[in-house]
């Protein structure tokens, strides 16, 4: 077997492969594959080593496949051709590597862009929702004309539940507590119904 | 195990030399798959040491038209009985030949399907004698 810095061996076994030698390719790899491994990994330092060994298994495969891509009267010798096929082959894989990573990142991105409008259409619905109740009992609080009215309706809108709030708005604070309940009871009755009035006018 | 062993880096060439139908790896590999062997199992039926199994893996597969002579040669180089590989390749051949058929009349019955499906009825493109029709008018 010839020596892996030797041009004539290196060129003997090249014309085997023309000539259509079957085991001259296995012969090769033996002889280059590791030192080429090492010149190339030298190179491409900090690189997956296994991604460097396929990048110039590769180089190696495809030259034995199709040895008269390899012109020997260009002055090349072959160990510099395949290393410098084996180098093009890592940079192709770290180039694809580099774009998968920046598809994925930006997926990633425009997932969370989505996350967030997602969100934003969640959210707009109960906005206007909110939005459209409080025009609506804006209107009716305008439909009310006595103000003792407006305030009852007010409170009842923000929630309040308490009777002495309402007493005291209606100026029945000093009646026993029984009756406040009785007066505030009657208001909101008929509060109640001036409103309903109001959203089904008579046709 | 050292990625940039020596061994290592022949068994994985070998490995990928598996995926490529010009390496005899490939050959290897469809014969495991069809007939269901192992890696060793096939390696002890040529009566080679796992490590000269990978070194074969890295030939290039024998041309048809110097098919005796290119299996002598392989067989030569490893001691291997030549019959044996040869039938171990034609195997792996004629079973590929018979996939490529299967292939082709799946495409050429594909075909035939195409040219009984009902065409979709669209406007028809004007005839001469509706061209005439339309200028009487």
């Amino acid at each position: 077997m010839p020596d892996p810095d030797d041009a004539q061996g290196l060129l003997w076994l090249h014309t085997r492969l023309l000539n259509g030698d079957r085991v001259a390719s296995e012969e090769l790899a033996e002889l280059l594959l590791e030192r080429l491994v090492c010149e190339v990994a030298g190179r491409f330092r900090g690189t997956d080593p296994q991604l460097v060994s396929d990048a110039v298994t590769d180089a190696l495969l495809d030259y034995c496949a199709r040895p008269s891509g390899f012109d020997p009267s260009q002055g090349i010798p072959l160990s510099r051709f395949l290393a410098h096929a084996a180098r093009r082959n890592v940079s192709n894989l770290l180039r694809g590597e580099r774009r998968r990573k920046t598809r994925e990142e930006k997926w990633g991105e425009s997932l969370a862009e989505k996350d967030v409008e997602l969100g934003a259409s969640v959210g707009n619905p109960i906005q206007n929702e909110a939005q459209i109740q409080q025009q609506r009992l804006g209107g009716l609080a305008q439909a009310l004309k006595d103000p003792v009215d407006k305030k009852i309706f007010q409170l009842r809108t923000q929630g309040e539940r308490r009777t002495s709030e309402f007493a005291k708005v209606m100026g029945v604070a000093h009646l026993p507590k029984a009756e406040q309940r009785r007066e505030v009871k009657r208001a909101k009755d008929r509060i109640e119904k001036l409103l309903q009035r109001r959203k089904a006018p008579r046709t | 195990m050292n990625p940039l062993d020596k061994s290592a880096l022949l068994a994985r060439a070998a490995h990928r030399a598996s995926l490529r139908p010009d390496f005899l790896g490939w050959v290897f590999s469809r014969f495991e798959e069809t007939e269901r062997q192992s890696e060793q199992k096939l390696a002890e039926s040529l009566g080679v040491s796992a490590r000269d199994f990978q070194s074969l893996r890295l030939c290039l597969r024998p041309r048809s038209e110097s098919f005796a002579l290119d299996v002598e040669q392989i067989a030569r180089k490893w001691g291997i009985e030549a019959g044996r590989l040869a039938g171990m390749i034609r195997h792996v051949e004629s079973l590929q030949g018979m996939a490529d058929d299967r292939a082709a009349d799946a495409v050429s019955d594909s075909g035939l399907l195409m040219a009984a499906r009902a065409r979709r009825k669209g406007p028809k493109p004007p005839t001469k004698r509706n061209k005439d029709d339309f200028r009487s008018e």
